[in-house]
């Protein structure tokens, strides 16, 4: 039985590597890591959906061939936002010239009532891709306490966490500012480029029921809430 | 309700999450608005920083990813029997084009740049320009510029005494190193594919 993937931050240029080296299974940690960014990119241009599958899957062919220069987690991130972008625009584009094409003469002048492609702020898009990632490296209590809190909408009331992740109620403030001090952690060595972080202590439930634990694929966020088969032949 | 910050005691982050949530009764939110309205900058940049963080996720509301598109972008990976193999970065070596402590300027010019030090660079096709600037304590502000067409990919990382600090441009291809460590410093730039050494440069 092979060992669960784990993702953490660090782990892009290895992924790459492994990706490099034929290994499927690293290319759908790959993609599953940094798919919300690409998506949320490619949304914020008002696609079809087959437009917007059609933009996910040319970016991620992109990088395919892209892989050997891309190793860095930042480098990474900045490379699928701006190819997204550029994607995804020139198909917004496409399609309103072929719909201005399509139009007679006298509906021509609806088309500037037509709002243009929008896009993204990419920097905010990558800011949260980059979080993204930071809730990865946190224990899962963690994850999934902050996902509550954060990424749920509306978000969850105390006693409904509390009950969900079996914990006191009054544990929920407490380890909730833990976790967000152990993202801020993380999210700054993230952003120095500084070696991970050891030997810091995951922030436990009052109950001492948390803990380090590893973090596996589907455990992230509403974007990443699809679980996937871990062990395969 | 919860607990109220002590009068002259720092912030920590459970009482700063409790102030922007809105979960402090008012006699302690006064307390937490006193002491930002101090002297403490610590204090508030600790606001600033989990408000920033915590509003980035609080926006960040993409749905989950269709499966069917990610099923198609698993295929791509497929259809590439052969994978580029990994070619090994080699370092180029950045040509020095302009150095304001050796090359003559205008009078004027100078009197202009004070302490400063312009450096330029060319990096096969781009350009890497440099002000170094003394400041107090004995350390030095590095600010740049990246001309490249997508400035946002590189990676500039500055090596003096026994730190390293790393730079990413932004989309214009600006960026600023502050307290590096006077004495010779080595700089490289790594962008898609290609990294280069700047020549040693005294600081």
């Amino acid at each position: 039985m092979s060992s669960p993937l784990r993702l953490d931050p660090a782990e892009d240029a290895r992924l790459v590597e492994a990706c490099l080296a034929g290994e499927a299974r690293a290319w759908e940690a790959l993609v599953r890591r940094h798919e919300c960014l690409v998506y949320a990119v490619a949304r914020s241009y008002r696609l079809s959906d087959a437009d917007l599958g059609d933009v996910f899957q040319d970016v991620f062919a992109a990088l395919v061939s892209g892989l050997p220069r891309l190793r860095d987690s930042r480098t990474l991130v900045r490379w699928l936002s701006s190819t997204t972008q550029r994607i995804a625009r020139a198909t917004a584009l496409r399609r309103r010239r072929e719909h201005a094409l399509s139009l007679a003469p006298e509906e021509l002048p609806r088309l500037a009532g037509d709002e243009p492609p929008v896009g993204a702020d990419l920097e905010r898009l990558e800011q949260q891709a980059m979080i993204r990632l930071g809730l990865a490296e946190l224990a899962p209590r963690c994850q999934r306490l902050l996902e509550a809190l954060y990424y749920e909408d509306p978000a969850p009331a105390y006693a409904e966490i509390a009950q969900r992740l079996g914990v006191p109620m009054g544990s929920i403030g407490p380890t909730r500012a833990r976790c967000i001090e152990r993202l801020r952690v993380v999210m700054e060595a993230l952003f120095s480029d500084r070696p991970r972080i050891t030997g810091v202590a995951e922030p436990t439930f009052e109950s001492g029921t948390g803990g380090p634990e590893g973090f596996r694929l589907g455990d992230i966020g509403e974007c990443l809430s699809q679980p996937v088969q871990e062990d395969r032949a | 309700m919860k607990r109220p910050p002590v009068g002259r005691q720092h912030l920590d982050v459970r009482a700063i999450l409790d102030y922007l949530e809105d979960r402090l009764d008012a006699s302690a939110r006064r307390n937490v608005e006193d002491h930002l309205a101090g002297s403490c900058s610590r204090c508030r940049e600790l606001l600033h920083e989990v408000g920033r963080l915590t509003g980035a996720m609080l926006a960040d509301r993409t749905p989950p990813v269709p499966a069917a598109m990610r099923e198609r972008s698993l295929e791509v990976f497929g259809v590439r029997a052969e994978h580029p193999t990994s070619p090994r970065l080699v370092w180029q070596v950045a040509r020095l084009l302009f150095d304001s402590r050796v090359s003559p300027i205008p009078h004027a010019a100078r009197r202009a740049m004070g302490e400063a030090r312009w450096l330029r660079f060319a990096l096969d096709d781009h350009v890497l320009e440099l002000e170094t600037e003394p400041e107090s304590g004995g350390s030095m502000t590095i600010r740049g510029c990246l001309a490249s067409p997508d400035p946002a990919l590189f990676r500039i990382e500055v090596a003096a005494g026994d730190e390293s600090s790393i730079a990413w441009p932004d989309s214009a291809g600006r960026f600023s190193l502050e307290r590096v460590p006077v004495g010779e410093a080595s700089v490289t730039v790594q962008g898609p594919g290609q990294r280069w050494r700047l020549p040693a440069i005294d600081l």
